[in-house]
């Protein structure tokens, strides 16, 4: 699996070329902003960014029950160590800052056809086609691939220049 | 401990006093109770339970990126072979 550009000393794509001020944030982000440690990981900066309301993002009830499905995951449980009624707290925080969408369960567009994405991602290729100012952030290099050209898209640590992302001040 | 004023409709009220009373619970304990299931935390409290879940777990960018990445795969192409994609 091919990873999109994360790390804080990865080289950082050009950022500049990004116009859009909305973005939906896929779930591997989400999931690496909980359970990395280092607070400069671009995952964790654009989630604390998400809490404190500094960055615009959409989500769809289908997109939070995904990260709700990951976040209780044994795999994922096991590294957070966080009860399901804490992960409930953290996510009904992230939705109070979110713009919620509710895109249509099929996906009727001939004017502008979506990509067919990988197996499972119907969920955020709809949350796009609903919402078209949404910039897709994600770390999965797969479907950055078959996304970028149909919207916009944009790595973790692209997002992190772009915005400028820092650490609060302790 | 701060006190607070709230309206209530009367069948809202009447609700909760026989709610109070069923548990034997104060009406405040029953408010304090529907709070916490409704998720009601401030953003201080909900950040330090995330600084907490981050010290757990202690991976490094790349360990916490790589495991993200296979489990959110792992839950999509699970859900794709549930629908016979």
């Amino acid at each position: 699996m091919r990873r999109a550009p994360c790390e804080r000393n990865a080289p950082r794509p050009v950022a500049t070329d990004i116009v859009a001020r909305l973005f939906l944030v896929d779930t591997n982000v989400v999931v690496s902003g909980i359970v990395g440690l280092d607070a400069q990981s671009p995952p964790v900066l654009i989630l604390d960014a998400m809490l404190r309301g500094e960055l615009p993002f959409v989500i769809s009830a289908d997109l939070l029950a995904e990260y709700h499905e990951i976040l209780v995951r044994p795999s994922i449980a096991a590294r957070h160590a966080m009860p399901a009624s804490k992960v409930d707290a953290l996510l009904a925080e992230l939705t109070t800052a979110a713009y919620l969408r509710q895109p249509q369960a099929e996906l009727v567009s001939d004017d502008d056809p979506p990509p067919s994405g990988p197996p499972g991602d119907e969920h955020i290729i709809r949350l796009l086609a609903h919402e078209p100012r949404a910039a897709l952030v994600t770390g999965d290099q797969s479907l950055l691939d078959a996304v970028r050209g149909w919207r916009e898209v944009v790595s973790p640590a692209a997002l992190v220049t772009l915005l400028g992302l820092t650490p609060p001040a302790a | 401990m701060p006190r607070t004023t709230i309206t209530l409709s009367e069948e809202r009220y009447r609700a909760l006093k026989q709610a109070a009373a069923r548990r034997g619970l104060t009406i405040t304990e029953i408010v304090d109770q529907a709070l916490e299931l409704a998720g009601i935390n401030t953003r201080e409290s909900v950040m330090q339970m995330l600084a907490e879940a981050r010290r757990e777990s202690g991976l490094s960018a790349d360990e916490a990126m790589e495991l993200a990445l296979r489990e959110t795969r792992a839950v999509r192409e699970e859900r794709a072979a549930a629908r016979g994609d």
